[in-house]
């Protein structure tokens, strides 16, 4: 009796590993195979709206400089973005490094929390979408360092109104440090050039990493904002985009560099977070993901198999020590013995291998060779992971049962100590010791409910004064949206109206200006050069005292290449 | 530190849906060889593990159970224990409970020491709270269950026999899905692929040989231990190592960017 009811726990342990198996190969030829989505990455540097890039920070001294340089950095156009640092709590010199950087850049802000209880990741990005005053919101951890074009190609998704949430890539500037980081070198590339670039491109869930995305400010308030009580609000705002049926998109280009840990007890802490974290999602979201009348039964099956990931570790435990029982005492048992040691051989090598050929194939589409000779290595990243994952689901499942979780988690910073605060691109950072702070913005928080309450007014408030300040601003946002999704629907007679529509809202003459341009593009695709000539000659005039040369010159060469062509037709 | 490139993403590899399809081809003819040579090789191998035997000064004698004419007909029989092995004089050791009883606590209390050392990397205290697990099963098993290990050696000699010729036809598999539609030379895939088939063979012969010696001179505990270690586990390592090794290869023979996009 007791082998027969190891046996149904094994197969169905098998089971769910025969499915993660499927679920990777599928993702793995469809990255070698399949269509790859590569959405809106023809915008960047058109399509620039408003945005507020949130970087919360808690005794960061080590790589604040490094966020910030790059940041100044960014080709983006300078009006259109602010900064807003959050100095959580900090003990260290993160605060005056930030306030040297506000002082010199003006879309530079700096939100000292200084009071208060309520500390963690998530309460400080609660502060800071108070404090944005753009609708599209960017996420950076202090320890990531966005290339040049990483911010332009991560708001270009959001041109379609149905984008909620988009993610980037993250690849590790430190890998050469330690063995460590070179396995979690191969871990990322993995993880993103293979298994979320697949899942973006089948239309499942990418998941946003909680850095390196974005998200629109009014969908996170129609959602509930940022959920304090999670160790993975990263997860939990994900699943919550996606249930309520905005898009989650991935931009496998838009690169960020981190440093990754560099010691194992760091990996643990780590791993130990975004295990439970992962786990309470699973908790509140199972049922929902499953019970879903939006999601498709694919997205609902793949949705519900990643709220799974960190539960498989204990499945791995469980099914190991069973392996044992079955070999001691299940001995005279031919039949189960024989099935067990078939199944698990070719499970042990065709599907565990499943998550290797992953690594394998991302270092190939990463140009990269060497790197992959650790590959048999990361068997020891497997088990330590195994290790800490099934210890951090017991912690989930004994918190949740006590219920205290969430007064508990709400009051720490749990991350990663910093260490070399690798500068990856080289550039020169601004440090001064005692910066004035003419953009600071002190928060005297002081209870917790008093937050809240002031959150919500300032929120509704900043909206408020945002429709009553820049009425064409959103107009023209939404416009352009509208406009660029007729042109990927090949609806040209409807963005022609829209463009033309965008042009009497907007205010700048540049924007004008690159209003007219696509306008005239637009005309060209339909065949009327007159009219196309006629557009970019208008951009033409409008550009002539813009100061915009690049366009100048963009509309010249149009009009250069035109005249003539439309000169042959008449 | 080292130097590390940094912009890396690119959004598709030409894979080579022809190779993929000869990796298929050539997966399937693996397994039909093996379905009709499997006998053969099961004796040639035999034969090679008794010269490793008598090498390692290991009183055997060969014999078989019964005679299957290939894999088809072998499978029925795996039942009533089919194909070539071994028989060799071992001793089984006895532990006496109270030995097993102070001995286990030790191997709990050293597993808590070395978990508690934050200079060991957590991998390192991961294996060896695994292996002092194992352990203390093996000593409990044989200081209160039996002497006699749950699996006789000329059964387990057959057991790796044969999943030593089923792993030739995952290799088979492995290399069609995952390495043959990766752009490079047709060749170079088929020798990673010859060499990984030849590996397999050679290694699981060699550790037929081993566990067989081990149980000869070191008796039933360390043969539960090898045992238990030596199977799958091990498989999946090389398996591993020779993919890693052919996609390296495969990357860094790519001299131009043609066919990347």
């Amino acid at each position: 009796m007791v082998l027969f009811v190891v046996g149904v726990i094994l197969i169905f342990i098998f089971t769910v590993m025969i499915i993660y198996t499927v679920r990777h190969y599928c993702f793995l030829w469809n990255r070698l195979f399949g269509k790859q989505r590569r959405d809106f990455q023809d915008l960047p540097g058109k399509y620039q709206p408003g945005i507020s890039i949130l970087v919360p920070m808690h005794n960061e001294e080590k790589v604040a400089a490094n966020i910030l340089s790059r940041l100044v950095e960014m080709d983006y156009l300078r009006e259109r973005y602010e900064a807003i640092v959050i100095n959580d709590h900090s003990t260290d010199r993160t605060g005056q490094i930030a306030d040297g950087y506000a002082s010199k850049y003006d879309f530079i802000k700096v939100v000292h929390r200084t009071e208060g209880k309520n500390r963690g990741k998530a309460s400080a990005l609660k502060v800071g979408t108070v404090f944005a005053s753009h609708e599209i919101i960017l996420v950076f951890d202090a320890d990531y360092q966005p290339s040049k074009n990483c911010v332009q190609r991560l708001t270009a998704p959001f041109c379609d109104v149905a984008v909620g949430l988009v993610m980037g890539r993250v690849v590790p500037l430190n890998a050469p440090d330690s063995f460590l980081t070179r396995m979690l070198d191969l871990e990322r590339s993995g993880g993103y050039q293979v298994d979320q670039q697949a899942r973006y491109n089948l239309n499942f869930l990418p998941q946003y990493g909680g850095t390196v995305g974005g998200i629109r400010k009014n969908i996170l308030k129609a959602i509930g904002g940022w959920d304090v009580t999670k160790f993975a609000e990263d997860t939990d705002v994900t699943y919550r985009v996606f249930l309520n049926g905005w898009k989650v998109t991935y931009v496998n280009i838009a690169e960020c560099y981190e440093e990754v840990v560099h010691n194992w007890k760091e990996r643990r802490g780590q791993l130990r977070r975004w295990a439970i974290g992962h786990n309470q999602c699973l908790f509140a979201y199972f049922w929902k993901t499953l019970t879903s009348p939006i999601l498709k039964f694919a997205q609902k099956i793949d949705a519900l198999l990643l709220l799974y990931v960190y539960v498989i570790p204990v499945l791995m435990v469980i099914g190991w020590l069973l392996g044992i029982y079955v070999y001691f005492f299940g001995a005279y048992w031919w039949w189960i013995l024989f099935a067990a040691l078939m199944f698990t051989l070719a499970y042990n090598n065709v599907g565990n291998f499943a998550v290797f050929c992953e690594v394998g194939t991302s270092v190939v589409l990463d140009r990269r060779g060497r790197v992959v000779w650790l590959l048999p290595f990361n068997l020891f990243n497997f088990f330590a992971n195994m290790w800490v994952c099934a210890g951090a689901f017991f912690v989930t499942l004994f918190e949740g049962f006590k219920g205290v979780a969430k007064e508990e988690y709400i009051l720490e910073w749990e991350k990663t100590k910093r260490v070399s605060g690798i500068n990856a691109l080289g550039a020169e950072t601004i440090e001064r010791k005692e910066a004035p702070r003419p953009q600071i913005i002190k928060e005297k928080a002081v209870e917790e409910s008093k937050i809240v309450e002031k959150e919500v007014v300032e929120e509704s408030q900043t909206i408020e004064e945002k429709v009553t300040e820049e009425p064409k601003f959103a107009a023209l946002d939404s416009a352009l949206a509208e406009a660029y999704r007729l042109m990927r629907e090949r609806n040209y007679g409807d963005a022609v109206e829209v463009f033309k529509f965008a042009v009497q809202v907007a205010e700048d003459a540049t924007a004008t200006a690159m209003l007219e341009v696509e306008l005239g593009k637009i005309y060209f695709i339909l065949g009327e050069k007159k009219n196309a000539i006629q557009e970019f000659s208008e951009a033409s005039k409008i550009c002539a005292d813009c100061g915009n040369e690049d366009l100048k010159r963009e509309i010249e060469d149009m009009l250069n290449k035109l005249i003539p062509l439309s000169g042959k037709e008449s | 530190m080292g130097t590390i490139r940094l912009h890396r993403s690119m959004w598709k590899m030409m894979a080579s849906k022809f190779h993929f399809f000869l990796g298929i081809i050539l997966s399937i003819l693996i397994g039909i060889l093996v379905v009709f040579y499997a006998i053969p090789y099961w004796w040639l191998q035999a034969r090679v593990i008794e010269k490793l035997l008598n090498f390692a000064q290991v009183p055997h004698k060969l014999f078989t159970l019964a005679k299957p004419i290939n894999l088809i007909e072998g499978i029925p029989l795996y039942y009533h224990p089919s194909g070539p092995t071994f028989q060799i004089p071992v001793y089984y050791q006895s532990v006496s409970p109270f030995a097993a009883l102070v001995i286990c606590p030790l191997l709990l209390i050293a597993a808590i020491l070395i978990y508690r050392m934050s200079f060991i990397p957590l991998p390192v205290k991961v294996v060896f709270i695994i292996l002092a697990f194992l352990t203390g099963v093996s000593f409990l098993y044989v200081a209160f269950i039996s002497p006699i290990p749950p699996h006789p050696l000329y059964r387990v000699i057959i057991d790796w026999q044969f999943s030593g010729v089923i792993i030739l036809v995952l290799i088979g598999v492995i290399f069609a899905l995952t390495v043959f539609p990766l752009p490079g030379s047709f060749l170079a895939k088929s020798f990673w692929l010859v060499l990984t088939l030849i590996f397999s063979m050679i290694w699981n012969t060699v550790r037929i040989s081993l566990v067989a010696a081990t149980f000869y001179y070191f008796g039933s505990l360390p043969f539960l231990l090898m045992h238990y270690l030596m199977g799958v586990y091990i498989d999946f390592i090389y398996i591993v190592m020779f993919y890693s090794l052919s996609v390296s290869y495969l990357a860094r023979r790519r001299t131009s960017e043609a066919g990347w996009e």
